[in-house]
C-alpha cells in the first residue's frame, strides 16, 4: 500500500513540513486519483515527540451475565437432547434461526452434553464470554479485523481502558444481520427545503435485503 | 443575560433600512429597555462604534462586559486571565440557566495527532452520530446546527450531486444506498483557517481545528472557505434547553456560543484530549467509525490506513483531511 516516499522528488529541498506537502500535492494527483495512504510512514506528521503508551487494558464486554435464561443447564440438565430440527413451540420460540445455509441446528453451535457450553468444529468447549472465537471459526476475516480493533464497537478511552463489544453483543447469533433502524430526524432546513422543493417527504421503500 | 427578548431576531422587514436609520433604531430600542439601559449608557462611553459591533456581533442579548468586550485573542490568554474568563462564562451559564458548568481548556497532548476513520460498509444511516454529538457539544435545535451530516449515496457511486442529506425514511439502510457521515476533516491544510481575516480559528499542535468564540467576526468565510461544508453559523442566539446542557465544557470546544459566530466538529477535544473517545463514535450502533493517534504505530488507526483501503474526501484540493473512509 505504501507507494513511494511523497517527498523524494529532487526539487524538494523543502522542509518536510504540511505545506511543503500542500504545495507539491496537486502534482500527485495523477499518481493517486482516488486512493491515498499514509502507509507506514505518514507524510504528514509533524511531531517528533514519541506517542503516548496506551496503557489501558482492553476488556471484552461479557456475554454471559446479559443471558436472561443462563445457565441453561437450569432447566436444560434433565432433557434428553433432541438433534431433530423442528419448529420450537414450548420454549424458545423467539429464536429465529436465520444464520448461514440451510440444515443448522442448536447443536451447531450448543454443546449436546454440556448444554451451559458452546464449542468449536474442532470439538473445544468455550464459553458464552468468548463466542467470537466460534463466529470467527467462519467469519475468519471479521475476527482478524476485530481483533485489531478494525470491527465493532470499541467505546472508553483511545489512550486508557476500552471497553469492545463481542460478536453476540450487536449481531443476534440466532440471526445476525444488522436489523434495521429508524435513523434520527432529518436536518430541519434542509427538510423544509426539501418539502417546499419535492412537497410531501418521501416514501420509505420499505425492504431491504 | 437576564434580558433574553432580542429585537435583533425579529423577522427582516422587506426592504432594508439605510444605516442611519438602524442606528437610530438601535439607539432607540435599547434605551426603551429598563434592563440594558445601564449597560448600553456604560457603552456610550467606550463609543457609539462599540455599541454597534456589540448589536452586530451580538453577543449574547445583553451588551458585553468591558472585560469581555477587550478580551485578547486566546493564544494571547494568560493561566490568569483564562481562569478569570473560565469563571465568568460558568456564572453567566448558571445566571442563564441554572446549570452548574465547569470549563476547561485541555491542552494538546505531546506526541498526539489525531485522526478519524469511517468504515462505510458498516454505517447503515441511523444518524445516531449526528444526535450524540448534538447533545456532547451542546448544538441548539433552535436554530438547529449538527455538525455531522449523514449523506445518502447510490451505491456504487461516489456522486455528492446524486446525494442527500435529508433521506427521511421509515427504515434504514435502505437497498441499494449506503451512507457517508460527514463532518469536519480537521484538514491539515486546512482552507477554512486561511480565509480567517482575523485569525479566530487556527489548527492546533494535535491536528484539530478550533474557533475562538469571542474573536470570531461573524463575515462566513471560512464556511465558504470549507470544501465540506463543515462549518456552522449561528443566525440567531442559540436555544440549548437547561436539561439538555452538557456542564462537562471547554473553551474551545463546547462552551455556550452565541448569535453570529461559526462553530465546528472539534473531534470532542474535551473528550480526546483527556484520553476518551468522541461521543459519535461511542454512539455509532455499528461500530463504523474509529479514532486514534496518527502518531502512534500501535494504534487501532494506524491498522486501518496501513491494512486497508483508505480515502480522503475531495483529495484532488490538497487540503489533506485527517477523516480517513473505507470499506471493510
Amino acid at each position: 500500500m505504501s507507494g513511494p516516499p511523497l517527498l523524494a522528488f529532487p526539487w524538494s529541498s523543502l522542509p518536510a513540513h504540511a505545506s511543503a506537502v500542500a504545495r507539491i500535492a496537486p502534482l500527485l494527483v495523477p499518481f493517486a486519483i482516488f486512493s491515498c495512504s499514509v502507509g507506514d510512514e505518514p507524510h504528514r506528521l509533524h511531531t517528533s515527540l514519541p506517542a503516548p503508551v496506551a496503557s489501558g487494558s482492553i476488556t471484552v464486554d461479557p456475554r454471559q451475565p446479559k443471558l436472561p435464561t443462563f445457565p441453561c443447564s437450569r432447566c436444560h440438565a434433565g432433557l434428553a437432547a433432541n438433534p431433530t430440527e423442528r419448529k420450537l413451540t414450548e420454549f424458545h420460540t423467539q429464536k429465529v434461526a436465520n444464520h448461514g445455509t440451510q440444515g443448522g441446528w442448536c447443536y451447531r453451535c450448543h454443546t449436546k452434553d454440556n448444554i451451559d457450553r458452546l464449542h468449536l468444529a474442532d470439538g473445544t468447549l468455550i464459553g458464552f464470554d468468548e463466542a467470537y472465537e466460534l463466529c470467527g471459526s467462519c467469519h475468519g476475516d471479521k475476527l482478524r479485523d476485530w481483533k485489531a480493533g478494525i470491527h465493532g464497537l470499541t467505546t472508553g478511552f483511545w489512550l486508557g481502558d476500552r471497553l469492545r463489544r463481542s460478536c453476540p453483543n450487536c449481531h443476534d447469533p440466532h440471526s445476525p444481520l444488522f436489523a434495521l433502524m429508524t435513523p434520527e430526524r432529518a436536518p430541519a432546513r434542509l427538510r423544509t427545503v426539501s418539502a417546499e422543493v419535492h412537497g410531501a417527504p418521501e416514501e420509505s421503500n420499505g425492504e431491504h435485503h | 443575560m437576564a434580558n433574553t427578548t432580542d429585537t435583533n431576531t425579529s423577522t427582516l422587514p422587506s426592504t432594508l433600512p439605510s444605516p442611519e436609520e438602524r442606528v437610530e433604531k438601535l439607539v432607540e430600542t435599547r434605551l426603551k429597555k429598563t434592563e440594558s439601559r445601564r449597560n448600553f449608557l456604560k457603552l456610550m462611553g467606550v463609543g457609539a462604534g462599540t455599541a454597534s459591533v456589540a448589536a452586530a456581533t451580538g453577543c449574547g442579548s445583553s451588551a458585553p462586559t468591558s472585560e469581555e468586550f477587550f478580551r485578547q485573542h486566546y493564544k494571547k490568554l494568560t493561566d490568569a486571565d483564562k481562569q478569570r474568563i473560565f469563571k465568568r462564562i460558568e456564572d453567566e451559564t448558571f445566571a442563564r440557566t441554572g446549570i452548574t458548568t465547569h470549563i476547561a481548556d485541555p491542552p494538546p497532548l505531546d506526541g498526539v495527532e489525531f485522526a478519524y476513520a469511517l468504515n462505510l460498509s458498516l454505517c447503515n444511516g441511523s444518524r445516531r452520530c449526528v444526535e450524540a454529538c448534538a447533545r456532547e457539544n451542546n448544538l441548539p435545535d433552535d436554530p438547529e446546527i449538527r455538525y455531522i451530516r449523514v449523506m445518502e449515496m447510490e451505491a456504487g457511486s461516489l456522486d455528492f450531486e446524486e446525494a442527500t442529506a435529508d433521506y427521511n425514511h421509515e427504515r434504514v439502510p435502505v437497498k441499494d444506498k449506503f451512507y457517508m457521515p460527514v463532518q469536519c476533516h480537521q484538514c491539515d491544510n486546512p482552507p477554512c483557517t486561511k480565509a480567517c481575516p482575523v485569525e479566530a480559528t487556527w489548527k492546533e499542535r494535535d491536528g484539530i481545528v478550533v474557533v475562538d468564540y469571542n474573536w470570531c467576526i461573524g463575515c462566513r468565510f471560512c464556511v465558504v472557505a470549507c470544501p465540506y461544508f463543515a462549518r456552522r453559523f449561528n443566525f440567531t442566539q442559540p436555544q440549548v434547553p437547561p436539561h439538555a446542557i452538557n456542564p462537562t465544557q471547554s473553551y474551545l470546544s463546547n462552551r455556550p456560543r452565541f448569535k453570529g459566530v461559526v462553530e465546528k466538529c472539534t473531534f470532542c477535544l474535551h473528550r480526546t484530549r483527556v484520553g476518551r473517545l468522541p461521543a459519535c463514535l461511542e454512539a455509532c450502533p455499528t461500530g463504523a467509525r474509529k479514532f486514534g493517534n496518527l502518531n502512534d504505530p500501535n494504534s487501532e488507526l494506524r491498522t486501518i490506513i496501513s491494512t486497508k483501503r483508505v480515502f480522503v474526501l475531495k483529495e484532488d484540493l490538497a487540503t489533506l483531511p485527517r477523516f480517513y473512509y473505507f470499506f471493510a
